[in-house]
């Protein structure tokens, strides 16, 4: 009886239809998509991470999730050099001692600081680039902002 | 001590507002989903559907007043909920917009070229496929999605939609389930309802096809899949390819037994 219900329980457990390898998908894909602009049929065959994840619902086993992390940072090639450019540090004048996000940089940009730079006072930033040499770290924060 | 009792509370407080914030933010989202449901223009595309339907067309000429869409020829009452299913005529699973094809090609004659050709519409020129699409669900206002899951195609055709949701594909390395696989996710105003689980499937495919506020658009299955796929970066697929309608069938069968309340209104 133990064993019926064991059984019956397996079948219970089964998807309700077989579904289709990752293997199959891909060649009903091929068959079902077109190339459109600069997304090419190439697009559709999957990578090994992609299988492991399409395999495992996402969720594959840690060892394996680890080792697949791994390889795709070796992937990962970092820009030579200074990342944020030679920009000073920015201060907003507007809200003094706040911190500026990286991306309100660029609308504030003529606001920022110009360092003390006896050079740079009175003119307009697009005419005073701000650079490393030009504003060192010691003049952030400084007090004069830039003529708008 | 005192000064960790503080910082306990405060951080408490902080999660409290946010939480707060988050509550009232998915209440406003919720408040607006209700006004633009309010007088929907999706009326008015059930309106020119109507005439569509009625209009002789192709070299044959004649209109789609019989084509059968599961319930007998020209049966319009209940069909759209009863969608996708399997065709004896066509040999295969069909959703709405696929069955109409095909009666288009058959019926009216025409090529499958011509009958394709937008099937997309913009904002100031509706599709023939949109408008058709919001006056046969329509007709299936009140009544219970109940798509087709007996056939051994119509089995295969919802394991193969099961399928196609959780494969990962493309330059961005994007499955369905990477943007509707979590609880509680949510982009700029829109949720990323989790569809293969029927709490969220049934709400939302109980109101498509659906007209689009933000781009006043009526908009239909058949375009939410090319769209999503357009999103995960793949190429593009067919219109009413086996793709399409295997997701769409996943995605209703998940919806089984939800009253049917389209066409809806999206933000």
């Amino acid at each position: 009886m133990k064993t019926w219900g064991a059984a019956l329980a397996a079948l219970l457990a089964l998807p309700a239809w077989a579904e289709p390898t990752p293997a199959d998908v891909q060649k009903i894909m091929q068959r079902d998509f077109h190339p459109h602009g600069q997304a090419a049929m190439e697009r559709l065959a999957q990578d090994g991470v992609q299988r492991v994840c399409t395999e495992t619902r996402d969720k594959p086993p840690a060892e394996v999730a680890k080792a697949l992390e791994a390889d795709q940072m070796k992937t990962i090639a970092f820009p030579a050099g200074n990342l944020i450019g030679n920009i000073a540090v920015p201060v907003d004048h507007r809200h003094p001692g706040a911190r500026v996000g990286r991306l309100q940089v660029l609308n504030i940009i003529p606001e920022i600081h110009r360092g003390d730079d006896p050079a740079s006072q009175g003119r307009h930033p697009d005419e005073f680039p701000v650079t490393a040499e030009r504003c060192p770290a010691r003049c952030a924060p400084c007090s004069r902002p830039g003529r708008r | 001590m005192r000064a960790l009792a503080f910082a306990v509370a405060l951080t408490a407080a902080l999660a409290g507002a946010r939480t707060a914030q988050a509550q009232d933010a998915s209440k406003e989202i919720q408040r607006y989903r209700q006004m633009i449901s309010e007088g929907s223009p999706a009326e008015l595309f059930e309106l020119e559907g109507e005439a569509l339907w009625k209009k002789p067309q192709g070299p044959k000429s004649v209109s789609l007043e019989k084509c059968d869409l599961g319930r007998g020829p020209g049966v319009l009452k209940g069909a759209y909920a009863r969608l996708p299913r399997y065709f004896k005529d066509a040999e295969r699973v069909m959703d709405l917009e696929t069955r109409l094809l095909y009666c288009m090609t058959t019926l009216q004659g025409r090529s499958p070229e011509e009958a394709t050709k937008r099937v997309f519409g913009t904002a100031d020129n509706p599709s023939e496929m949109e408008s058709l699409s919001a006056y046969i669900a329509a007709q299936s206002r009140g009544m219970k999605l109940d798509p087709g899951l007996a056939h051994p195609k119509e089995k295969e055709s919802v394991a193969l939609g099961r399928a196609l949701y959780f494969h990962r594909a493309g330059a961005w390395d994007f499955s369905c389930a990477s943007c509707h696989g979590e609880e509680g996710k949510r982009i700029r105003m829109q949720d990323l309802p989790v569809l293969y689980k029927p709490e969220y499937a049934r709400p939302i495919v109980a109101t498509w096809p659906a007209y689009r506020v933000s781009t006043s658009q009526f908009v239909t299955l058949q375009w939410r899949m090319n769209d999503c796929y357009r999103q995960m970066r793949t190429p593009e697929p067919n219109f009413g390819s086996e793709t399409t309608v295997a997701l769409i069938h996943f995605l209703t069968a998940t919806a089984k037994g939800e009253t049917y309340r389209g066409p809806g209104s999206k933000r």
